[in-house]
């Protein structure tokens, strides 16, 4: 907790202040409340000041004067993350992007946007629209999430089976660094000499710096796009069926499920035409031309009957297709429905191993007693089993969270990994060495300190660390999150 | 010279020798960048050429740095797969001497660089160390991608010992055009109206020498959709001919080869909305060379006999924001303007290669 009454506390915002505009610097009890949390709300913790600069300047003005106080300093952009990478672990400087939203320049004829780190995902693409042009990267917070958090934590969604992840989509980066300087890194002029630093950037969970303008790739829209619904009675030929669709070659834009109870939550929440009594649909997008959706429709089509789904339905038209990925993408919160709090894991597994890793987690859910829904992108073999509970039930706590950990650490066994897009945060931080050994932690704590000697950036975040990281206020610990006062 | 069998192997010799190391595979791209040491003990990585993790149905594949790229697609086209990745010699270099070499051809255009591609890596340190990253799943975002910095890196930052990629199925019709035109400029437009819809290629590249200026462009996909882009080319540039992936292949190790004389390579990076502006001043400079030009990722290789005013190409190119590399031939300033960051990247070598063992003096970080 800040110690507001301590005359360094009161330089600090002084000295903020005068850098930034006294309306944007904020240490009310209430306003930092605000920022204690993102959208795991597992871990919290509250920030000692937030600020909200306009500039890249500004920010690196803030980071100067934070750094020489030496305090933490912690980016944040929606704060829907989920694995606490905007949480202030360590106390110390929020810096919010909420005042750089705008997009600066769209060149459609080289397909990129300049945009400042504050942008909303969905924001830049209907910007784009016009010009027949989108952002790629579309994770499911797509509609409060900001171009800069997508970077930092490498954003994935639906549609980089086909197209990728944000990484292969940000082109060049105004970064402000630990030190308070400002550093461009420009790949629009490609396989310029020195090492890729923009490609550990992206990722890095604002452990090497603050992204305070980015160029990014648009895709052109494709020429036509398809998107079925296959209905399955039984969740292993849904999940055999994804297995398939993939080992055939048939890559689509998108092959996400939905399995039991997630699928009537959903449809209750957005009406698009879901089946109420079906064990698992897979939500399938392809496009392109018009005749490799006409092949990739065959070759769906053959497959869902050789695995026997019920039926495989397509979209009309693009209203229907809309509120399918309304459904989708506002899935977290539909299955609010059936209880008022969550867990939303994050792991991967080879494809091949689909069936095999969903057939686990009905059994953790049955022997840890709790509730989990799968809905995820089956096609890249990135689960996110949600667990559902009420934190009031005695121990649930501690059975959600052996359950995540027993699913996490069977992904990792099957070849997989602890995290295909949520990242490693706070949340992770101690599974790494699932992963990795103290050699491959080595390596990442040379590299980090190369960008930040002191450590101020997002401390406590990524890497497992020997030191006490703060007094984080984690649901893990047992009650305390209770303490802090009911959430929904 | 030494052969290390496995990357334990590897890593001890890079422990018990003392001196410049040299990893080398075919050695096919050795001749970029500054000299080597002339002291270095070579490391022949052709022995960690094994596949140690293939999964078909998974699209993903883990690999000896060693093996020749050629190799491996040949293993994958069994199964009607393959790694979209086009360069000079790319049937006959080793894959991680295409990687560190940065090399990539205009397959880039539809596809990508090779970094888009590759999930992990397993390399070693200058003081012997086996570091992983990331994995070999085709989503991860546990850790920094640290093996995206080997890309390029002339071997600096460690020895690319074991790579994992993600596969693509090989298209189900593959077919090439090649339109001939009287400049650079007018070559570019076409190009641009051929990237765009109803057009999806999957390479462009512009080829000129002072004898001829042609615009290759190749599509990839279903049959139908290939053959329909193919004709409408067709009817809007009668000139067009068709053209083969062997005369691809052809095409990108031919200014390569020694035989033609060509004793100067360099590589240009222009944001691609550039290209126009620039070319001019490249043509005025290097009357005579040989360029390969992909207009869309905005990548220029150009092959000449003699050393153009380089001096002259990097001040044309500071108004457009780009650079010019030897890659090939004398200059005393071959890496251009030292990279704005170059003391955390001369930071990062010195945490990862203490001794300056791997190819010291090669690379522009030094």
């Amino acid at each position: 907790m800040p110690n507001q009454l301590a005359p360094e506390y009161h330089q600090l915002v002084t000295d903020l202040s005068v850098a930034i505009g006294t309306r944007y610097v904020l240490w009310r009890p209430e306003e930092l409340m605000m920022y204690e949390y993102d959208g795991s709300a597992l871990d919290m913790a509250r920030p000692d000041i937030v600020v909200v600069p306009a500039t890249t300047a500004e920010v690196a003005a803030c980071v100067r004067i934070a750094a020489t106080a030496g305090m933490p300093i912690v980016a944040r952009g929606g704060g829907t993350g989920l694995s606490g990478g905007s949480v202030p672990a360590a106390g110390g400087v929020v810096i919010s992007t909420g005042r750089m939203s705008k997009v600066l320049q769209v060149d459609d004829v080289a397909r990129t946007a300049r945009v400042q780190p504050g942008l909303i995902n969905t924001d830049l693409s209907e910007f784009t629209a016009p010009w027949n042009l989108h952002f790629a990267p579309d994770p499911s917070s797509q509609k409060a999430s900001t171009i800069g958090g997508n970077a930092a934590e490498n954003s994935g969604g639906p549609h980089c089976l086909k197209y990728g992840i944000t990484t292969s989509h940000i082109l060049a980066a105004t970064v402000v660094l630990a030190d308070g300087s400002i550093t461009h890194i420009d790949n629009t002029a490609p396989d310029a000499p020195g090492y890729d630093l923009l490609g550990v950037i992206v990722g890095s969970e604002g452990t090497l710096g603050i992204v305070t303008e980015l160029t990014v790739r648009l895709m052109p829209n494709p020429e036509g796009v398809k998107t079925f619904l296959a209905i399955f009675d039984d969740l292993d030929s849904a999940s055999d069926t994804v297995s398939a669709i993939i080992a055939q070659g048939v890559i689509p834009a998108a092959l996400e499920m939905l399995e039991g109870q997630g699928i009537a939550l959903v449809e209750q929440s957005v009406h698009a035409g879901y089946p109420l009594d079906a064990q698992a649909v897979l939500l399938i997008e392809i496009d392109g031309m018009h005749e490799e959706i006409a092949a990739q429709t065959a070759q769906i089509e053959h497959i869902c009957t050789h695995f026997e789904a019920r039926e495989l339905r397509v979209a009309q038209d693009e209203e229907q297709r809309k509120k399918l990925w309304a459904g989708r993408k506002g899935a977290l919160a539909a299955c609010a429905r059936l209880a008022p709090h969550y867990h939303i894991q994050d792991g991967v597994v080879p494809r091949s191993k689909l069936t095999e890793i969903l057939r686990l987690t009905r059994d953790v859910a049955k022997r840890q007693r709790v509730h989990i829904v799968n809905i995820f992108h089956a096609g890249d073999g990135n689960l996110h089993p949600l667990l559902l509970f009420d934190i009031r039930e005695e121990s649930i706590i501690e059975r959600a969270v052996a359950a995540s950990e027993e699913i996490l650490l069977a992904c990792v066994k099957a070849g997989g990994t602890i995290s295909g897009e949520h990242g490693i945060g706070i949340e992770k931080r101690d599974y790494m060495k699932w992963l990795f050994s103290e050699d491959d932690l080595w390596a990442m704590r040379q590299m980090r300190a190369c960008f930040d000697s002191h450590g101020v950036m997002n401390p406590c975040k990524l890497i497992p660390t020997g030191a006490s990281c703060g007094d984080i206020k984690s649901a893990r610990a047992g009650a305390k999150a209770l303490a802090a006062g009911a959430w929904i | 010279m030494a052969k290390p069998q496995t990357i334990a192997e590897l890593a001890s010799m890079v422990r018990d020798t003392t001196g410049p190391l040299l990893p080398r595979g075919a050695g096919l791209h050795q001749v970029i960048g500054n000299p080597t040491h002339p002291e270095s003990t070579v490391i022949d990585m052709r022995a960690l050429n094994g596949i140690s993790d293939y999964i078909p149905s998974d699209l993903t594949i883990t690999v000896g740095a060693g093996m020749v790229l050629g190799d491996l697609q040949d293993s994958l086209a069994v199964n009607r797969q393959w790694l979209p990745w086009d360069a000079p010699q790319h049937r006959h270099a080793t894959i991680g001497g295409l990687l560190a070499s940065g090399l990539s051809g205009p397959l880039r255009h539809g596809a990508g660089a090779p970094r888009d591609w590759l999930l992990g890596m397993h390399f070693v340190t200058g003081d012997g160390r086996i570091i992983k990253s990331g994995g070999k799943v085709v989503k991860n975002v546990a850790g920094y991608d640290m093996h995206k910095l080997h890309i390029g890196a002339l071997g600096t930052l460690g020895i690319i010992a074991e790579v994992s990629f993600k596969l693509a199925p090989l298209p189900e019709a593959d077919e090439s055009l090649t339109i001939t035109s009287m400049s650079i400029a007018h070559a570019h437009q076409i190009a641009y109206v051929l990237r765009n819809a109803p057009f999806n290629p999957a390479a462009l590249l512009i080829e000129a020498t002072p004898h001829h200026i042609r615009l290759w462009v190749r599509w990839q996909g279903a049959a139908a959709a290939v053959t329909r882009q193919v004709n409408i080319a067709h009817a809007r540039q009668p000139i067009a001919k068709p053209t083969t992936a062997g005369s691809w292949e052809h095409l990108l190790n031919t200014p390569f080869s020694k035989s033609h004389g060509h004793a100067v390579q360099l590589r240009i990076g222009c944001a691609p909305q550039s290209l126009l502006a620039l070319y001019p001043a490249v043509q005025e400079i290097a009357p005579n060379a040989t360029f390969h030009i992909m207009p869309t990722v905005g990548l220029i290789r150009l092959y000449a006999a003699q050393m153009p005013d380089v001096a002259a190409l990097r001040a044309a190119l500071l108004s457009l924001g780009g650079y010019v590399v030897v890659e090939i031939g004398e200059d005393p300033l071959r890496w251009g303007p030292a990279p704005a960051n170059i003391a955390v990247m001369r930071q990062l070598k010195h945490a990862w290669d203490p001794a300056n063992k791997l190819n010291p003096g090669r690379y522009v970080i030094e």
